[in-house]
């Protein structure tokens, strides 16, 4: 079922690129301009992505299909969890900084994956510790890479 | 020759020189076990300590981190799951399915043995082919380049897990990933929607390591339960038997030779290096192997082969560089860089102008292969400690140091977007069973498909030259009888297993 989805997908993406290319400017002295290649690409993925649906619409029992969203949520937990916590830790950089974003990353998944009952907050906030300080300065100061500070440290 | 040996021994037996090349060895081997950091941004990162250094101990010491960073990327390659540079990226397929059975050391100790035979091999084939091959290489002109890469592409169709149509299709998106931005040819922008940071294109390697990493991270937290238990990453006990691993190696003389071949013809070809030989390593491997089903489930084959390969086009790589003085990869333009700063100008002439530094990246290839032996078993034990780290452990801050791997490379916030969305896409692929590989290899291959593409019309409009040229010609014979090999191959699998 997933994998049908995908291939819907893939052909609904080769469609937009396909009309997008269309508004690319043609090029008078190459053949081949910028949306020829493109073009091709989504030209041979398109056809693909058509094989792949009528392989296995064929083989979809549609009565057995359900898309119990309830239950996907509680199978997959650890995953939006963590997938959650990465995007804020993406967003929040620029603004509290690398070291401290990195620090509540690191801390708070490892407690949210962990196990419920003996957290072991010492060993888990040393590791966020070590990870998010110590990268910081090893790479900022030997290789002198400039990571995100944050508006409180600018 | 004999005498650059010679003047080579004489330069390479100083101890500063030792020193400074297993410091290189070591950090080499360090760096590409971190996923992201790549063994070209650690020998750039070298050439300000060459700086002081003179000639022949720079280029030792560059040499060995070279060396070190092509098995580096073994460890985390096989012990995570996760490819630390691009040319580990087919060692994964064997190695952690291997480490997941609960023989972390066996799939260690015969990806290191293979990459020292893999160096080792390629040392000779520079020595003695340096420079029939270096012609070779140069005969390429812009259309047998955009067939070798249709070749390498095709490839993609046989590294797949169960569907050739999957693979394709994981193939064709990672070359479409690599036309969003600014066309190089026309300075118009592509499929950017609107989104500014999108003009300067997505990074191949945000795409390596979200694609690889991230979702291999997210799929270790499927099960619940046992990660909430703290379960590690690897159960079972883990046995390291040095010589076992050796002779399982050595047991397999065709695929070692075949793969480091292979490694060594690649790395020769300027623009071609590392991240494609590992994977048609294991191709080549798979399609010339009496149980092609059993690749990817563990087996030591695809270890030896990805291992081999891709430690193959370091000695293959130094080839064009040392006949012709055309670097043949960034790692070499690098070390080319190092020369010239010292005042040396690499070119046909190196040879007979400077002997002892011919000589000494010879010597010095053979002692850095050595190092790397010895660090690596050395080491491992180490790094096996690694595989007793409790999943909740490990997954948020492997995530942590994907970031930072991922912003090293540019400096750039944006990119930490693309890193996101990459780890969600390929988690999806991952879980409906499109294989990773061949949209890695899309990527890193369609910006030089298309600019051979174009230039070839450019130059002449006549397409039917692709054809006509026989070294382009035979490339796309090839990559034809890939596709078909391999869809006969899948099927005669198929059959053999619904019959027996």
């Amino acid at each position: 079922m997933g994998e049908l989805i995908i291939a819907i997908l893939f052909l609904i993406l080769s469609l937009i690129i396909f009309l997008q290319a269309g508004n690319l400017p043609d090029s008078s002295y190459e053949p081949l301009g910028p949306a020829g290649f493109p073009r091709i690409i989504v030209l041979a993925m398109g056809i693909l992505a058509i094989f792949l649906i009528v392989k296995k619409i064929k083989k979809i029992d549609f009565s057995q299909a359900s898309f119990d969203f309830k239950n996907i949520f509680k199978k997959y937990k650890l995953i939006f969890i963590t997938l959650i916590n990465f995007l804020f830790y993406i967003l929040i950089m620029r603004y509290i900084g690398f070291r401290i974003s990195t620090f509540i990353f690191v801390f708070v998944t490892q407690l949210l994956l962990g196990p419920r009952k003996e957290k072991k907050y010492l060993v888990v906030g040393a590791i966020a510790l070590v990870i998010s300080l110590g990268s910081y300065y090893f790479f900022q100061n030997y290789l002198g890479v400039i990571f995100p500070a944050g508006i409180f440290f600018e | 020759m004999i005498d650059m040996f010679l003047l080579g021994f004489e330069q390479i037996l100083s101890f500063n020189l030792l020193i400074n090349m297993f410091l290189g060895v070591l950090a080499g081997i360090i760096a590409g076990a971190i996923p992201g950091f790549t063994i070209t941004m650690a020998i750039i990162l070298t050439l300000p300590f060459t700086f002081a250094m003179s000639p022949t101990v720079g280029i030792a010491t560059m040499l060995g981190v070279f060396v070190g960073g092509l098995s580096g990327g073994l460890i985390t390659a096989a012990l995570l799951g996760i490819p630390g540079t691009p040319s580990a990226v087919a060692t994964t397929f064997d190695a952690f399915p291997m480490v997941k059975n609960g023989q972390p050391g066996r799939a260690l100790g015969i990806g290191i043995w293979a990459s020292f035979f893999g160096s080792l091999l390629s040392m000779v084939l520079l020595i003695t082919l340096a420079p029939q091959v270096a012609n070779l290489a140069m005969k390429i002109g812009p259309w047998e380049y955009f067939s070798l890469i249709v070749f390498a592409l095709t490839i993609i169709a046989s590294v797949t897990g169960d569907s050739v149509i999957k693979g394709l299709m994981a193939g064709l998106l990672g070359l479409l990933i690599a036309t969003i931005g600014l066309d190089p040819m026309s300075g118009s922008a592509r499929f950017t929607f609107g989104i500014g940071f999108l003009e300067a294109g997505v990074p191949f390697l945000t795409v390596l390591i979200g694609i690889f990493a991230v979702s291999r991270l997210l799929t270790e937290l499927e099960n619940k339960e046992e990660v909430k238990q703290g379960e590690e990453l690897v159960t079972g006990k883990i046995k390291f038997e040095i010589f076992k691993s050796l002779k399982e190696v050595l047991s397999q003389p065709v695929n070692l030779i075949r793969s480091s071949l292979l490694g060594a013809l690649i790395g020769a070809i300027p623009g071609a290096g590392a991240s494609i030989a590992n994977i048609l390593a294991y191709d080549q491997a798979k399609k010339g192997s009496k149980h092609p089903d059993k690749f990817g489930t563990g087996i030591p084959d695809g270890i030896i082969a990805s291992e081999s390969g891709n430690n193959s086009t370091a000695g293959g790589g130094l080839i064009p560089m040392i006949a012709l003085g055309i670097p043949g990869s960034a790692v070499s333009a690098v070390m080319l860089a190092a020369l010239q700063i010292h005042g040396i100008n690499p070119g046909p002439m190196l040879i007979i102008n400077n002997p002892e530094i011919v000589g000494t990246i010879f010597v010095g290839f053979f002692i850095a292969t050595i190092f790397m032996l010895l660090i690596q078993f050395w080491g491992a034990r180490l790094f096996l400690k690694i595989t007793h780290i409790p999943k909740y452990i490990l997954v948020p801050t492997v995530m942590a140091l994907c970031v930072i791997g991922s912003y090293l490379l540019n400096n750039r916030y944006s990119d930490l977007y693309i890193l996101f969305v990459m780890g969600i896409i390929g988690y999806f692929l991952k879980k409906y069973n499109f294989s990773l590989a061949p949209v890695i290899l899309g990527v890193i291959l369609g910006p030089i498909a298309e600019t051979n593409l174009r230039r070839a019309m450019m130059t002449s409009p006549d397409w039917t030259l692709f054809f006509t040229r026989p070294i382009s010609i035979g490339f796309l014979i090839l990559g034809l009888l890939s596709i078909m090999y391999s869809i006969w191959q899948s099927y005669s699998v198929k059959k053999r297993s619904n019959g027996a």
